[in-house]
């Protein structure tokens, strides 16, 4: 191919030459081709190494040298390269290379877990693990603000959100026990929004602090007003209407669950930021929520200088015994002019009930005439056995003139004094009066008087029984004598006045007609009891029912001895 | 050395042999076989050039090959990377000891042992030889034989990707070594062929 002309002309002349020219040949170019690529190769492979990290676990059960992978999003990020114990021996470190192109993702918010297969309340978790053995999980947040880090410390529960999930953070503290587990959910109208992240007991060991999460589209629900209760899985009543019993599901029968309500309240409503704390009631009664549907009904603030206990969140505003409304909110404001303390009650009325058949702007004006023709609210009580309160919305007709004021965040509502306010106070007046009457004094007065007569008329039965017969002269003129028969005098002179008043006088009056009364009313019932036994119907009524009452008594002693000798008659009948 | 043999060479008496065809005849200044056409030379054209290329070549090829892992089994999501001398030793412990010695003999000592003979002949050719003509002789027909077996391991490695393809049950994958091994083979192939014997006896 290439060899030489001098080569051709002179083969036989110079042998040794032919096949051995001092010309390089390109074949040179495969091993110099083989050579660039095993460099290149070699170098890609130690560029692309990435770095080695340190994560500090309790236990490596599962985790193998060179084979278990390190995974984001299931997505291989890393692998083991080796394990050891550290010095203490509590711990084992395990070196992890994780690829250049994940390197930037590490950072303070980096977390590593083992995944295993997990059977916990909240399911059964990294089934997959079971064939392909445990790997290392990492879950991280992409923000370049945070530190870069190399040394980590694993984590021994998957945590239930990732770092980065877009959410609101939340702590509850509750007194109550902790009968709520990580995992849980956190529902909003049964609508599962969230879950309880950790729980711990504080450091004092009062209470018990959950950490909850709350996903993103749903923290908006949250604010300042907002109120968490536990949910009980079972919930039974006993009421007028029968046995109720309700039962959330079966998720929150074994974790336990906690819901969340934001009520329309005379506080003003916040925007919540991350880690924010809030009270967890045990249940939602605790929690006194008010749960209706207030979207579309209309607020007011009503000011009452009454008491209002009885008074309740969820008390009805009725008018003529129409429920129209409800209390959704009672609090204490501190008047920032006069510097009292007031109680502002915030009530909803339903527009389906105050204005039937109304378009719902119409209705603003037909309260405000309404008010102008005397409706005004005032407490009432709906039973006296109970002291409940409820709201009443009466038409007063001579009343003095007011409107509805338009307010901050609630037209205020006026109001009048309940009618049993005025019976209230009119008798704490009069008791008032009572007390103040000198009755000590008088008493004291009255049982001087009565000791005095005692002795008085003590002393001359002495002298009968034989000791000293007479009386004498002297003593009947002795010192103590004669100031017990002056207070005597003095006594009956204060007696006197009152036998003499007109009222005094009219009572032997009234009593012989009461008594002549009374003994008309003896008589009747004389003659009813007596009389014609026949004809009279209370008698006749009585003996029929003692006659029923003596049967009913005898065939319930027939049932008894029945039941007494065949227990079982009760069931198989009396064969 | 000359002394014992006095035979004419082709290349003495001015013949060179078809390398296509095998015809016979002068070389003279056409170049060409007067039979089929093709060109016509006394010895292969840069033989031993390209006889160490193709070595330096494989030489390169056998530092991956032995390293790299030659087949990937995943078997129920566990990723195994075996290389030719892990396999060797894993046949061994578990005690397969022919089947070990077997991929041990074709895939490590031949490949070595061509290396070797190779570049003796090579140094040979260029030193001048200090075994006999017909020795080495011998010792190439040998390497020239058993050159392809090594290719055992990329069969074997070709049957089990090929048969072996169960999804996340079992899969098997070739390695980044395998190609280099194969690479390997064929450039000690293409070496041994490169090489021209008779540059051996010009060197008497």
């Amino acid at each position: 191919m290439k060899q030489t002309p001098e080569n051709n002309n002179a083969a036989a002349a110079q042998p040794r030459t032919t096949g051995r020219t001092n010309r390089i040949s390109l074949i040179w170019v495969v091993p110099l081709t083989a050579l660039i690529i095993s460099f290149w190769l070699t170098w890609q492979h130690y560029a692309s190494l990435g770095t080695l990290i340190t994560i500090r676990f309790v236990s490596a059960e599962g985790l193998e040298t060179g084979k278990t992978a390190v995974r984001f999003r299931n997505v291989e990020v890393g692998k083991v390269e080796s394990m050891h114990l550290d010095d203490t021996l509590l711990q084992v470190l395990v070196t992890v290379r994780i690829n250049k192109e994940s390197r930037h993702f590490l950072n303070e918010s980096t977390r590593f877990w083992i995944e295993r297969p997990r059977i916990g309340p909240g399911g059964v978790s990294g089934l997959s693990t079971l064939f392909s053995g445990a790997y290392i999980a990492m879950s991280t947040s992409a923000d370049k603000s945070l530190d870069y880090q190399e040394q980590f410390t694993g984590l021994e529960d998957p945590p239930l959100t990732a770092t980065d999930e877009p959410g609101l953070h939340l702590l509850l503290t509750s007194t109550a026990g902790a009968s709520l587990t990580t995992g849980a959910p956190v529902l909003y109208k049964q609508f599962e929004v969230g879950t309880i992240e950790s729980r711990r007991l504080t450091d004092d060991g009062r209470t018990i602090a959950y950490r909850i999460f709350i996903n993103q589209p749903y923290d908006r629900f949250i604010s300042s007003n907002t109120r968490f209760w536990e949910l009980g899985a079972f919930k039974m009543d006993f009421g007028a209407q029968g046995m109720t019993v309700e039962m959330e599901s079966l998720s929150v029968l074994i974790n336990g669950g906690i819901s969340f309500a934001t009520p329309k309240r005379l506080k003003e409503e916040t925007p919540v930021e991350n880690d924010s704390l809030f009270e967890l009631y045990p249940s939602l009664s605790a929690a006194h929520l008010d749960l209706t549907n207030t979207e579309s009904a209309f607020g007011f603030i009503l000011h009452f200088d009454e008491s209002l206990r009885g008074l309740g969140i969820g008390s009805p505003i009725e008018y003529q015994g129409v429920q129209v409304g409800h209390v959704a909110d009672i609090t204490i404001e501190n008047n920032a002019e006069t510097g009292k303390l007031t109680t502002p009650v915030l009530i909803f009325l339903d527009p389906d009930r105050i204005g039937s058949g109304l378009q719902e702007n119409k209705i603003p004006a037909l309260l405000d005439k309404a008010v102008a023709q005397g409706l005004r609210a005032r407490l009432q009580y709906s039973s006296w056995l109970t002291s409940q309160l409820f709201i009443e919305l009466v038409m007063i007709d001579d009343v003095r003139h007011a409107s509805i004021n338009p307010g901050d965040p609630y037209p205020v509502f006026p109001t009048i004094a309940s009618p049993m306010g005025e019976i209230m106070n009119n008798l704490s007046a009069v008791f008032n009066k009572v007390d103040k009457l000198p009755l000590e004094e008088l008493m004291t007065s009255a049982n001087v008087l009565i000791r005095d007569l005692d002795s008085l008329v003590r002393k001359p039965a002495q002298g009968e029984l034989g000791e000293q017969p007479q009386l004498r002269r002297e003593q009947l003129q002795s010192a103590p004598v004669q100031s017990l028969l002056s207070k005597v005098n003095h006594a009956l002179d204060g007696i006197n006045p009152i036998l003499h008043s007109n009222k005094t006088q009219a009572l032997p009056a009234q009593l012989s007609e009461s008594i002549r009364r009374l003994n008309s009313t003896l008589k009747s019932v004389k003659q009813m009891l007596d009389g014609d036994k026949a004809r009279s119907p209370l008698y006749y009524e009585l003996s029929t029912t003692l006659k029923e009452l003596t049967r009913a008594a005898r065939s319930v002693g027939r049932l008894s001895e029945t039941l007494d000798e065949k227990p079982n008659s009760l069931i198989f009948g009396n064969d | 050395m000359a002394g014992h043999r006095q035979a004419l060479t082709a290349m003495q008496a001015g013949l060179a042999s078809c390398h296509v065809c095998g015809k016979l005849q002068y070389s003279g200044a056409d170049q060409h076989c007067v039979r089929c056409g093709s060109r016509l030379f006394q010895r292969k054209p840069f033989s031993v050039q390209r006889s160490w290329a193709f070595l330096i070549t494989a030489l390169i090829l056998y530092v991956p090959a032995n390293l790299y892992p030659i087949m990937n089994t995943t078997s129920l999501g566990i990723t195994d990377e075996n290389t030719i001398i892990g396999g060797v030793i894993l046949l061994w412990s578990v005690k397969s000891y022919p089947v070990a010695v077997i991929i041990f003999i074709a895939s490590i000592v031949i490949p070595l042992l061509k290396f070797l003979v190779i570049s003796l002949l090579l140094f040979s050719i260029w030193k001048g030889h200090s075994i006999k003509l017909n020795q080495q002789t011998r010792l190439f027909r040998i390497i020239e034989y058993i050159g392809p077996w090594s290719m055992i391991d990329v069969f074997v490695v070709i049957l089990l990707v090929a048969l072996i393809q169960f999804g996340g049950i079992a899969t098997v994958l070739p390695g980044s070594a395998a190609m280099a091994f194969a690479g390997m083979v064929i450039a000690t192939m293409l070496s041994a062929l490169s090489f021209d014997t008779r540059l051996l006896w010009d060197s008497e």
